[in-house]
């Protein structure tokens, strides 16, 4: 009995914690209508903050406080709202949730900039080492307070949105923004005062935390994710409930801690222990009741996708498959085996991130666990008994794909933020049950079998690396066909709306978890594909986080998003490698990149690929393009150096190739083609002709100025000749009401609907 | 386009910037690891080695990257996102060696080059790619995921004079030799057996707590076997925590008081062990003696606990910071940091990196000797592994390197006012078997168990 009542309040005290964190995500959520997955890095930035002034400079305790959670962190949520979040009123749930992971990378990497490793010390609680006995046990002031804030924030919050009018005003906004401006309300000040206070309260959890994990970064920064279970239990509307589901948890955790040391808990089940059980706790806790509660029905009307994607051509599909493999092959000659490693990473970084273009990109469903498929997939592979065969291979796919099923089955009546939800539970779970096990990655380490092929060495870095982009363009072909198929047809209606799908007879069931099992089957492939020693780290969970980011960034409705995604992120550590004084840039870039998705939800490929449409259609330009790309290949070595040939190809592709139908056939005047020609031509010689690896002694300083000319050449290529036509960016609802449509628009309308071409 | 222009404009301009910036860092710390400042001179031994670094004539086989300098590369993870800066102190120190080494004039005449390896934690595989590519030898460093050097180490003929080891494949590998040796089955006893003859009735009641990951697992078996080998420990408690971090640290000293635990060794991080004090004074509870391994003797430790950290004993094999008057070598490694790296990271492994390096050259001064002046790799591990008792001039307890057995020797710290200060032996006193350390016999003991893959990195073609 005494033990009960120990692990009882102590069970409540960590409940506190999980509450205070747990209201700022329901305020949010409340009154904006965003998930905001930065919570918890909002926090860890506070915490640092007030360390800053209270212990780094010595303020008193009071005085830190208001500065941080009175001036700093609402000023900071304010910004956010006004400069990132205001764009995202019209987007889908998918770049809501990604914009915020975004922000929660950035700050991140601006944590580890301000405050690098060496500078943390000591972060002392409120009245530190001070406490009182409450039914025989010692509980510290600290605690007391926390647990006093959690009740105050609980009760509080809950009298303002419902009894004040600027709560009922936030709560309206979200609801329907319209309807709350016209009844006189000001949804942009409700909103920017939401954040403002969700910043305070974040901050608030934070330096409560602090106190009890230290100020570090990761642990200050997901170990809110734990909250997101009470914040569930409150359906992240009702902040009593959450309250009641911050302290089950708690108490649930202590409990489970009891039993464990007790001599009757099962240390082993078969070749597992069960000691990970308690850490991965809060995501079974969430998980169930995700599952448990009951959900909201399909809303008509309420989904206003701002995105679009155009489906695919088939020759534009081949092109860019040939392509990506005849640059990659080029490289083989040009890089040193150690950058060929790290390039082949990007590759399979991209392969996990094509796994997101059916599920996310046409079936609308977002998944915060590609990384972690593509790891099952590795230790699945690395555990067949028939090694490298083929065999291994496909048993694999078929098991991951089935998880994948299997994941989907209770996630199938979810949708929008609780499916990412449940992904992310499910990574968690997968992280600490599977992948922490000492079995499974003995010293941390499964060695993945090289796949058998005949006439290849898959274990020498360039015959992989050519290897992986044939494996990824062949998946990215299959992607396509997919998209033009039936099955394909099915996910994007049931993106565009699930009621309606649903109202023309659709088996909405069977479509989900259609996309979920070909995901799944895909990200495998990451894993198994990549032959050699890989570490439970690199599938931890939170690493699935910048690749959802930078894939949705690229444009997660195309598999040159995946692409891109993939690239950027093994680009990262290359550039990170190559110039370590830019490290710190590199930290907070993808962050960054996430954040600007706010004003482009499209991604950035579908405008990178603009350009080039006209080039897919007009034979002589591709193969002059292609042409040009071979000779240049030819001439390296003989006439070229490795440096000059990476230059002469960025300013081919990316600033002559746009070009080239315009100077063919365009309708511009002859002499201005003949002028752009010329300039052009004059362009790639200095970019060929230079010998860049002698100008330029360091590699870093090479990168820059390859990044320099790939922007500049970018940028020439769109407004050299401006005979390529863009896609316009208007409704196309409004095109025709103020004249007829020319038959160039009908097609244009068609190729945008997906239409007949 | 303006929209387009506006972000594409920004991230140029913050490389550029970052670039720019960047360049004057570069300008100052190459003044300060290839130079003195003028007029400082600094003597020519280290400790008890005598001017292991000075002129001569020596050459270095060209078909093992040899030129004009030595080129060695000190492995380190600096560049991991999540914990920046990780284990730098090793290669601060190498910078620090390499300065005072070719002032005294290289390796018998040839100037050391430092090649920086960052595996950033994940890029092991294209590190090594580099090092076979560009340098001699790996000297004085260490990475996280050290089994993925293999099967490119041994396949290109690289040694490895190593900081320290991680994995089981690493520590039993052909082709390295390490000043304080790590091997998956043979763990030093002086901690554990100063535990039983002080504390008898306490370590019948043990817990041995650990983080939920693979790699602090193995060490929590190896201690576990360790005190099984020893006899007398009985361990009543095994928690294990979230290394990720935990909320709230209450229910764990609560488990340890219901299960009367007496003695406690934490394996895992400093700042948990520091979490962990606080809850146990917050129920008002603490185990008669938490003993702990080498990596606590941090300040990350007493800075987290404050006051709470008092009597926590560690254990240690380097000689301490606190005694430079004692120790020419800690006060040469001291001054050699204040001299050539003023900005560097002092730590333990910075010790362990220096260790190394005065191994590496030690081992190359015997190699140009019985062989004309030529270095070569196979000569210099050969050398390296011919060492029977290393102290790195005085830095760190005895080990014996060649027969790859950790030191039998150590000493403990308990924390005391925030310091950690020397508990057993003192010096001079009967238990002081020279230099400051108690060292037992056989001080070994061989601990069964499957501790990881021991095989994949030995390669029978290879003689060491």
């Amino acid at each position: 009995m005494e033990q009960l009542i120990a692990y009882t309040i102590i069970g409540i005290t960590t409940g506190a914690i999980y509450a205070v964190a747990a209201s700022g995500l329901v305020v949010t959520y409340t009154t904006s209508g965003i998930f905001n997955f930065a919570h918890g890095a909002t926090g860890m930035l506070a915490a640092f903050a007030y360390w800053q002034f209270r212990f780094g400079w010595g303020w008193p305790a009071p005085l830190a406080l208001l500065m941080v959670l009175g001036i700093i962190a609402p000023l900071f949520g304010a910004a956010i709202e006004r400069v990132v979040l205001r764009n995202l009123r019209d987007a889908s749930d998918v770049v809501k949730v990604t914009v915020t992971v975004g922000l929660m990378v950035a700050m991140i990497g601006l944590a580890n900039w301000l405050w690098p490793p060496a500078s943390r010390v000591r972060f002392k609680g409120f009245f530190d080492g001070q406490s009182v006995e409450l039914f025989g046990v010692n509980v510290s002031w600290h605690k007391l307070i926390a647990l006093g804030c959690a009740i105050a924030v609980a009760l509080a919050l809950r009298l303002f949105l419902y009894r004040t009018r600027l709560g009922v005003a936030m709560r309206a906004a979200v609801d329907d923004r319209n309807l709350a401006q016209l009844n006189g309300a000001r949804p942009a000040v409700a909103s920017m005062t939401a954040w403002a206070g969700s910043a305070s309260l974040a901050g608030l959890a934070g330096i409560l935390l602090a106190a009890e994990v230290g100020l570090n970064i990761v642990p200050l920064t997901f170990l809110v994710v734990s909250a997101y279970a009470a914040a569930i239990v409150g359906r992240l509307r009702s902040l009593p409930w959450t309250f009641v589901g911050a302290l089950i948890l708690g108490i649930l955790e202590a409990y489970t801690l009891w039993a464990n040391g007790a001599s009757w808990f099962p240390q082993q089940i078969g070749n597992f222990t069960t000691a990970g059980l308690r850490s991965a706790l809060p995501m079974i806790f969430l998980f169930v009741v995700l599952i448990a509660l009951p959900q909201e029905r399909l809303r008509a009307g309420a989904i206003r996708v701002r995105e679009r994607a155009v489906t695919p051509t088939w020759p534009m599909s081949l092109l860019g498959c040939a392509l990506l493999i005849g640059f990659i092959w080029s490289l083989t000659g040009l890089l040193t085996r150690g950058d060929l490693l790290l390039a082949s990473r990007g590759l399979v970084f991209a392969i996990a991130a094509l796994s997101l273009v059916p599920l996310t990109g046409y079936a609308g469903q977002l998944s915060l666990a590609p990384l972690t498929f593509a790891g099952l997939g590795a230790v699945l592979m690395g555990y067949m008994p028939w090694g490298g065969s083929v065999v291994s291979l496909v048993v694999t796919v078929v098991i991951v794909a089935g998880i994948g099923a299997l994941v989907a089955l209770p996630a199938l009546r979810l949708q929008g933020i609780y499916l990412a939800l449940a992904t992310g539970a499910f990574a968690i779970m997968v992280t600490i049950l599977v992948f922490n096990q000492a079995n499974v990655f003995r010293n941390g380490v499964v060695e993945v079998p090289a796949l058998d092929l005949p006439g290849l060495d898959l274990t020498q870095p360039n015959q992989k690396l050519v290897f992986l982009a044939v494996a990824f363009s062949v998946l990215a072909l299959c992607v396509v066909a997919l998209r033009r198929s039936r099955l394909g047809r099915r996910m994007v209606a049931m993106k565009d709306s699930p009621l309606a799908g649903a109202t023309m007879g659709m088996n909405l069931t069977a479509t989900k978890l259609a996309a979920f099992s070909i995901s799944a089957a895909i990200a495998s492939l990451a894993g198994a594909l990549n032959a050699g020693k890989v570490t439970a780290d690199q599938f931890a969970w939170e690493n699935s986080l910048p690749l959802v980011l930078l894939t949705v960034v690229g444009g997660v409705a195309a598999v040159s998003g995946a692409l891109f995604g993939g690239a950027l992120l093994g680009l990262n550590s290359l550039l990170a490698a190559a110039i370590p004084t830019l490290s710190n840039v590199t930290k907070v870039l993808p962050g960054v990149v996430g954040i600007s998705l706010g004003r482009n939800p499209d991604g950035a490929v579908p405008q990178i690929e603009e350009p080039f449409a006209p080039v897919g259609r007009h034979l002589p330009s591709l193969v002059i393009a292609i042409a040009g790309a071979v000779v240049l290949r030819l001439l390296t070595g003989p006439v070229l150096s490795n440096w000059s040939f990476t230059v002469g190809l960025i300013v081919w592709v990316l600033a002559v190739v746009p070009n080239l139908p315009g100077i063919l056939s365009g309708d511009v005047p002859i002499a201005r083609r003949v002028t752009v020609a010329v300039g052009l031509a004059a362009a790639m010689v200095l970019a060929a002709g230079v010998n860049w690896g002698t100008v330029l002694n360091a590699t870093g300083w090479r990168l820059l100025v390859a990044i320099l000319i790939i922007v500049g050449a970018g940028l020439t290529g769109r407004s050299a000749l401006d005979a390529t036509p863009r896609t316009p960016r208007e409704s196309p609802d409004m095109v025709g009401i103020d004249r007829d449509f020319s038959p160039a628009e009908i097609a244009e309308v068609d190729r945008v609907l997906g239409g007949v071409r | 386009m303006n929209k387009r222009l506006f972000p594409a404009l920004l991230i140029v301009g913050a490389l550029v910037l970052a670039a720019c910036s960047s360049r004057s860092d570069v300008d100052q710390t190459a003044g300060t690891t290839t130079t003195a400042p003028e007029g400082t001179t600094v003597s020519a031994d280290f400790g008890d080695l005598e001017a292991p670094c000075g002129p001569g004539d020596a050459t270095i086989d060209p078909s093992q990257n040899g030129g004009p300098t030595l080129k060695v590369g000190t492995p380190t993870d600096k560049g991991f996102e999540i914990v920046p800066g990780l284990n730098i102190e090793m290669e601060d120190a190498a910078k620090a060696f390499i300065a005072w080494c070719n002032e005294q004039g290289g390796v018998q005449g040839i100037p050391l080059e430092l090649v920086e390896l960052d595996a950033a934690y994940f890029n092991v595989p294209a590190l090594m790619e580099t090092a076979c590519d560009q340098v001699f030898a790996m000297v004085g460093g260490g990475l996280v995921l050290d089994d993925q050097v293999f099967p490119r180490f041994n396949e290109c003929g690289m040694i490895d004079i190593a900081g320290f080891t991680v994995t089981s494949a690493k520590a039993m590998s052909s082709g390295m030799a390490q000043p304080l040796p790590n091997p998956s089955n043979l763990k030093p006893t002086n901690w554990l057996q100063w535990a039983k003859d002080n504390y008898p009735t306490e370590i019948e009641r043990t817990a041995v707590m650990y983080g939920n990951i693979g790699s602090i697992e193995v060490v929590a078996l190896q201690d576990i076997a360790t005190m099984d080998a020893i006899g007398g420990f009985t361990v009543v408690s095994t928690p294990v925590y979230n290394p990720g971090g935990e909320a709230n640290w209450a229910p764990f000293a609560q488990q340890l008081k219901d299960n009367n635990v007496t003695f406690l060794t934490f394996v895992g991080q400093p700042a948990n062990l520091a979490s962990l004090l606080r809850s146990m004074d917050e129920i008002g509870y603490r185990p008669p003696l938490i003993m702990q391994q080498a990596n606590f003797y941090d300040e990350v430790l007493t800075d987290g606990a404050g006051s709470l950290a008092d009597g926590v004993i560690v254990r240690s094999f380097y000689t301490p910071f606190e005694e430079p008057d004692d120790s020419p070598a800690m006060a040469k490694y001291l001054e050699l940091m204040e001299t050539y790296n003023p900005s560097g990271k002092i730590a333990g492994l910075g010790i362990q990196a220096m260790s190394a390096y005065l191994m590496f050259v030690t081992a190359s001064n015997i190699c140009l000797d019985s062989n004309d002046g030529v270095l070569e790799r196979e000569c210099v591990l050969d050398a390296a592994l011919s060492i029977d008792t290393w102290t790195g001039g005085g830095l760190h307890a005895p080990s014996n390197p060649g027969a790859n057995e950790p030191s039998n020797c150590g000493l403990l710290f308990e924390i005391s006012g925030g310091k950690f200060t020397r508990l057993f032996p003192e010096r001079g006193s009967a238990d002081d078997n020279g230099g400051g350390w108690n060292c037992i016999d056989p001080g070994l003991a061989v601990v069964e168990g499957d501790f990881g893959d021991t095989t994949s990195g030995v390669d029978p073609s290879r003689s060491n």
